[in-house]
């Protein structure tokens, strides 16, 4: 029975002894950083706190036109990435389209033909 | 009961822990100030707004921590070295006698346990220390000196160390 008792005091003095050692060290971990890294895939980031929604959540409310546009843009990225050689300068420049008049077009021809097939 | 040795690694190891838990502290606060840096202090810890912030903080934080080890360091590897009673000059011990000062001389039993404990600091140090350079959490400059000052103190320690078996071995004799 001493023994025991003995065992058991000499336990909560060694695990007094660790948490003190591992107690600078472990509150050196205590510490982070703010990620605030911007969404490149309409697809990959699916967090319900956040105000960025993905094209996947049903509460997005992302227009038909818009999504299909996001998915063609990302569609063509990827092949342009698949295709590139590996290097780490971009070769094609990327050109804003703020009217996209020309992809409307294009999504509107889609929707036309699907409602005439139908 | 209670085991000797325990007591007395417990009780060596308050000094260290609560000076490089405040340096730690302390120096993250003060080079958060000094470099212009925004820290938040919130449930999730101390919190910086962007991994750059993050490394920078973090490596001159652990160089704080690494100078208040060093001072530690110092202190027992004076002790060990010069102070021992063990191996300590008769000129010393009588200035040390006539300035009332004769408590700075230990024995074996007071300084390894002191000096396990401040070293056992800089080996954790180092290693954590490593785990950062290479997850790129801090500098790599940062460990190289760590680990520098820790092979300083493991041979200081294995020069003492040998040196008090050498002299207690020749008085079996």
């Amino acid at each position: 029975m001493k023994k025991i008792i003995s065992f058991g005091l000499n336990s909560v003095l060694l695990a007094i002894f660790v948490s003190m050692i591992l107690l600078p060290i472990g509150f050196m971990g205590k510490m982070k950083y703010e990620n605030d890294s911007s969404v490149l895939s309409a697809q990959d980031y699916s967090d319900e706190k956040s105000s960025i929604k993905s094209l996947d959540d049903p509460d997005s409310n992302i227009p038909e036109d818009v999504e299909q546009f996001i998915m063609r843009m990302e569609r063509e990225y990827y092949q342009n990435q698949g295709n590139k050689p590996s290097t780490s300068v971009p070769t094609d420049v990327f050109k804003e389209d703020i009217e996209r008049e020309e992809e409307m077009e294009i999504i509107n021809d889609i929707k036309t033909n699907d409602i005439e097939n139908q | 009961m209670l085991s000797k040795i325990l007591v007395k690694l417990i009780d060596k190891a308050i000094v260290p822990t609560i000076l490089l838990l405040s340096a730690r502290v302390v120096s993250i606060v003060l080079a958060a100030k000094y470099m212009g840096i925004n820290i938040k202090i919130s449930s999730e810890g101390i919190v910086t707004q962007n991994s750059a912030e993050y490394v920078k903080l973090n490596s001159y934080s652990i160089l704080f921590m690494l100078a208040m080890l060093i001072i530690g360091l110092i202190y027992v590897a004076i002790k060990g070295l010069v102070l021992h009673d063990s191996h300590v000059k008769p000129t010393i011990t009588a200035k040390l006698f006539s300035i009332k000062a004769k408590s700075l001389i230990q024995s074996s039993s007071e300084i390894y346990p002191q000096w396990g404990v401040w070293s056992l600091y800089s080996f954790m140090l180092s290693a954590v220390a490593g785990i950062m350079a290479m997850s790129k959490l801090a500098y790599f400059w940062v460990f190289y000196l760590v680990t520098f000052v820790t092979l300083i103190n493991t041979v200081l320690f294995i020069y003492d160390f040998e040196d008090d078996i050498k002299i207690k071995m020749e008085d079996k004799k």
